[in-house]
């Protein structure tokens, strides 16, 4: 009880580490939004740093810029919102980074902002193109193609998107 | 030489103030190209360019950074595209399926022909919208209904696991399509949300028994269809929100339907 009296009382930090070792202070406050440090926090790991190893630097810059701003009670829901489609105009290497720190932080509103960029650059595209964008190489014989296409003809159907944007 | 590092020390200099980012832009190669040194002339220069931009950073982020940047020179100074860091294939099946349900069901199951890892990815996904888009493609010749037909025959033949949301919308062009197998299929498996908006044209569809038996509905929106009372309801204990528009039901059942919803707590009527 004494703990959390306190933890009130004062405006607590935590260091954040990253896989590459770099670390960061950030308000608990803020952090909290990923349920994954929240957890940490509540059985009493946070007292020293908290390592990150699956999340390098430049993801967790990121992840940190998005905590602070949705936790800012200065921006208003449309500031927030015009943050959120800025956010991410990036690669779509970086947005997978950073979703999959989300997921690994458990940041539902991240996670989700992430999944639905990444699903709107894969929308409407061929498969040879959504490939190239992930660099997947295919492991199927033409033959082994034909038939999938076979399978659900209706999917491969139509016009697609050739460009990689 | 020196010009050359000069060059990659304000790069990466930017590079670091501005994000910390990994990634090395492409115009990197360029002053890669003009270096003709070996190796570890190469690194020796990164290294006190690092040295004196980033006195902040860690040894250990220098290293790896300094490896990161070795590893992304192309061989012979040749200026290709960076092979990416990540890889979709290897986001865990969670995130996929995160990514996968936020794409138009065409799209989703068009991810099956990528890699034998993706083959049944998009056959998991619990939520599953059914619209003409996806029978209005091509200009053929084939019939709407034929090709709706063929559609749900490849979902139930694929799909595996539960199935919490699923949304039929046929739009009023048509004759409504015998989709007794759908509901049956869906009523075996956990079906939560249920939309159902079918064609005005001909007679109104008759929902079959098996939608009594959708024990675990939640959310459930009729429209254009024909509810007959049945022996097998025995009530919806867990719907909460129920949406009946231009449906046909007899005034008594629709009482008793309502009353066997415990926990209903919106209700919406609309030329019922």
């Amino acid at each position: 009880m004494a703990e959390a009296a306190s933890s009130t009382i004062e405006k607590n930090n935590l260091t954040l580490k990253s896989s590459y070792g770099d670390e960061f202070v950030l308000e608990e406050s803020i952090a909290i939004q990923s349920v994954t440090i929240k957890n940490m926090v509540e059985d009493g790991c946070s007292s020293s740093v908290i390592p990150l190893s699956k999340v390098d630097t430049g993801t967790l810059i990121k992840v940190i810029e998005y905590m602070k701003m949705h936790s800012s009670t200065s921006s208003n829901e449309e500031e927030i919102q015009n943050f959120d489609k800025e956010f991410v105009r990036i690669s779509i290497k970086t947005i997978l980074n950073i979703l999959e720190a989300a997921n690994f932080l458990d940041i539902r509103s991240l996670l989700d902002l992430c999944a639905e960029a990444v699903a709107n650059r894969i929308k409407n595209k061929t498969p040879e193109v959504v490939r190239k964008i992930f660099n997947i190489t295919s492991d199927f014989t033409p033959e082994e193609e034909a038939e999938i296409r076979n399978e659900t003809p209706w999917a491969f159907e139509g016009d697609l998107d050739h460009s990689l944007d | 030489m020196i010009s050359a590092g000069d060059k990659l020390g304000g790069r990466f200099q930017s590079l670091i103030n501005i994000s910390y980012s990994i990634l090395l832009p492409d115009g990197i190669y360029t002053t890669a190209e003009a270096i003709t040194e070996s190796y570890s002339h190469l690194m020796a220069v990164l290294r006190d360019i690092i040295g004196k931009h980033c006195i902040s950073f860690t040894v250990n982020t220098k290293e790896r950074f300094l490896l990161q940047s070795f590893n992304m020179m192309p061989p012979h100074g040749k200026r290709q595209h960076l092979p990416p860091l990540k890889v979709l294939s290897n986001l865990p099946d969670s995130v996929i399926d995160d990514i996968l349900m936020r794409l138009p069901l065409r799209d989703a199951v068009r991810t099956s022909i990528l890699s034998k890892k993706w083959r049944y990815n998009w056959c998991r996904l619990p939520q599953l919208t059914v619209d003409e888009t996806l029978w209005q493609t091509t200009k053929d010749l084939i019939s709407p209904k034929i090709k709706f037909t063929n559609i749900i025959y490849h979902l139930l033949a694929l799909h595996t696991g539960p199935i919490c949301k699923f949304i039929l919308s046929i739009s009023d062009r048509v004759n409504c399509p015998k989709i007794d197998n759908l509901i049956c299929f869906l009523s075996r498996n956990g079906i939560q949300h249920l939309v159902l908006q079918l064609p005005f044209r001909g007679n109104l569809y008759k929902l079959p028994s098996s939608f009594f038996t959708c024990s675990q509905l939640r959310h459930l929106v009729l429209r254009q269809c024909l509810i007959r009372s049945s022996p097998l309801f025995k009530g919806f204990d867990r719907l909460i929100s129920l949406e009946l528009g231009g449906v046909t039901i007899s005034s008594e059942f629709l009482g008793s339907l309502i009353s066997k919803c415990p926990l209903l707590e919106n209700l919406v009527l609309k030329h019922v």
